[in-house]
């Protein structure tokens, strides 16, 4: 009698095991959504497998229960703490609205969503009129600097800024209750920023320009570049923090992983005037992408460009040596070509070929001329290279005294990543 | 318990466990496959507990175990490694 019951009892929750798993498998090919893969994936890594090890009292064999129990007992709070990390890791990486609006995330809006976040050139000429544009503030001088600059700035009309500042909790994959993306009721600490983010937009607000505001949480780095994403940037604005010994011992400051990730060009303010500006550009396909820049955006349209590429041809070694070859009148074509293309844009425009180790010498150069702004295109995120070789790009960007404009290269993505970034709104 | 409902419940429960792969390779991006590899792990668990049942051994409950300690811990440094992508090098 009690037998029968007991099986009777474990044959159900296999079934019923059986059945959670096989519609989570269902669901997961069915939903291409990590938020929605998630939500279906815990009917099966929760209670489905729980359901069939509890079946295991049908066997009535102590061994193979006791391994159940231990079974049961370390996925009850191990799955909940599998999602929590996938959810976490996916919050941060697609934008934390994403949850919020599963319904609109839908198969059909990734990709018309996700274009000009990973078009470069869309990026390029739609600022051609109005441009979105992400500050990162974080209420130190510094970063007061990147607003003043902004507020220096003649923006083109119905250009977009969102001041973002950010609570300085960095999220642990590893802690079972981190704060998340935007929280909007953290209320004693995060005070004191939303009040410097406020004086930072008041500054900022002109008619025909949609100033806003917003505080986050989570390591600034991640938060600001997901946020920069989130927001369809054509430009982010940073401060520069003179790194203390301290932070320059723990590794980078926040500002150089950004300008690291970002997906559009970085600013990071050292001045609050943009009238000289100091365009690098070697011919390749990144200076292009900053040539561009500094041809077409609206707020070049009043700033003396001078133009400046370095050659490392000339060593130390053989100044003399230079016979007139190609490999010599290299650099001068690039400069040509660049000066070129600026003037077409009808830019002020003078030019000049430097000799010697990139970075120093474009600093150098930029100290002389005191110019307030250096544009150079990034080879960008090579991880491994960048941290082994450094860029000359890192180079100016660490020991310039004016400030920097980095134009990273296009963000590479697999054409079918489904990730449906949240437009701004 | 009828073995014939052991029998079956180990059956459908590969034949998940390939569907579970279909999901794997079908993933866009790391995320997405981590999630497919957190399921395949619970389908895993499933298919060593049903064959458990079906010989009356317990030891494949506790290949069970370990598999649910090793997935458990690849996910966290998985997810980890995602957060923090650029930092890891």
């Amino acid at each position: 009698m009690l037998e029968a019951l007991v099986s009777g009892v474990a044959v159900l929750l296999l079934l019923a095991g059986c059945t959670l798993a096989t519609i989570a498998v269902y669901g997961l090919i069915l939903k291409p959504d990590l938020f929605e893969q998630l939500h279906v994936a815990a009917l099966l890594t929760g209670p489905g497998v729980l359901l069939v090890l509890l079946a295991s009292v049908g066997t009535r064999s102590p061994e193979i229960i006791t391994s159940a129990v231990l079974v049961i007992a370390f996925v009850l709070v191990t799955s909940s703490i599998s999602t929590h990390v996938i959810a976490q890791a996916g919050v941060l990486r697609y934008g934390p609205s994403q949850g919020a609006s599963v319904g609109l995330s839908g198969a059909g809006s990734g990709p018309a969503i996700a274009g000009p976040v990973d078009d470069h050139e869309s990026s390029l000429h739609v600022t051609g009129s109005a441009m979105r544009v992400v500050i990162a503030h974080d209420g130190s001088p510094a970063a007061n600097l990147a607003s003043d600059l902004a507020a220096a700035i003649e923006w083109p009309a119905g250009t977009a800024i969102r001041l973002i500042g950010v609570a300085d909790h960095a999220p642990l994959a590893l802690d079972a209750t981190p704060p998340l993306a935007p929280d909007r009721d953290l209320p004693r600490q995060e005070q004191a920023n939303a009040t410097d983010l406020e004086r930072a937009a008041i500054v900022l607000r002109r008619p025909g320009r949609q100033v806003e505001t917003a505080i986050l949480s989570g390591d600034p780095g991640d938060v600001i570049v997901d946020e920069t994403v989130a927001f369809g940037a054509d430009l982010l604005i940073t401060g520069s923090r003179r790194r203390g010994l301290v932070q320059s011992l723990l590794g980078w400051s926040a500002a150089g992983d950004i300008v690291d990730r970002a997906p559009c060009p970085v600013l990071v303010a050292r001045a609050t005037v943009l009238r000289d500006v100091l365009l690098t550009t070697d011919g390749s396909a990144h200076s292009e992408a900053a040539t561009e820049i500094v041809a077409r955006w609206p707020i070049f349209d009043l700033a003396r460009i001078h133009v400046v590429t370095v050659s490392p041809d000339a060593p130390s070694v053989g100044r003399g040596r230079s016979d007139a070859s190609e490999s010599w009148d290299a650099p001068e074509r690039a400069v040509d070509a660049t000066a070129g293309r600026l003037m077409d844009a009808g830019r002020d425009i003078t030019s000049a070929v430097l000799y010697g180790r990139p970075g120093a010498r474009i600093i150098e150069h930029a100290h002389q001329r005191s110019v307030d702004l250096i544009v150079i295109g990034s080879r960008g995120r090579t991880g491994l290279g960048r941290t082994l070789l450094g860029s000359v790009a890192g180079e100016v960007l660490a020991s310039a005294r004016c400030s920097v404009l980095i134009v990273n290269p296009p963000l590479r993505r697999p054409s079918g990543d489904p990730s449906p970034y949240p437009t701004g709104q | 318990v009828p073995e014939l409902v052991v029998l079956a419940a180990f059956g459908w429960s590969t034949v998940l466990l390939a569907a579970g792969g279909l999901i794997l390779l079908r993933a866009q991006d790391t995320l997405h496959r981590l999630v497919a590899l957190d399921v395949l792990a619970s389908i895993l668990i499933i298919v060593l507990t049903t064959l458990s049942y079906v010989d009356g051994v317990s030891y494949y409950v506790d290949a069970a175990l370990a598999l649910a300690l090793l997935s458990f811990a690849a996910t966290l440094v998985a997810a980890r490694y995602i957060v923090r992508r650029r930092r890891a090098l």
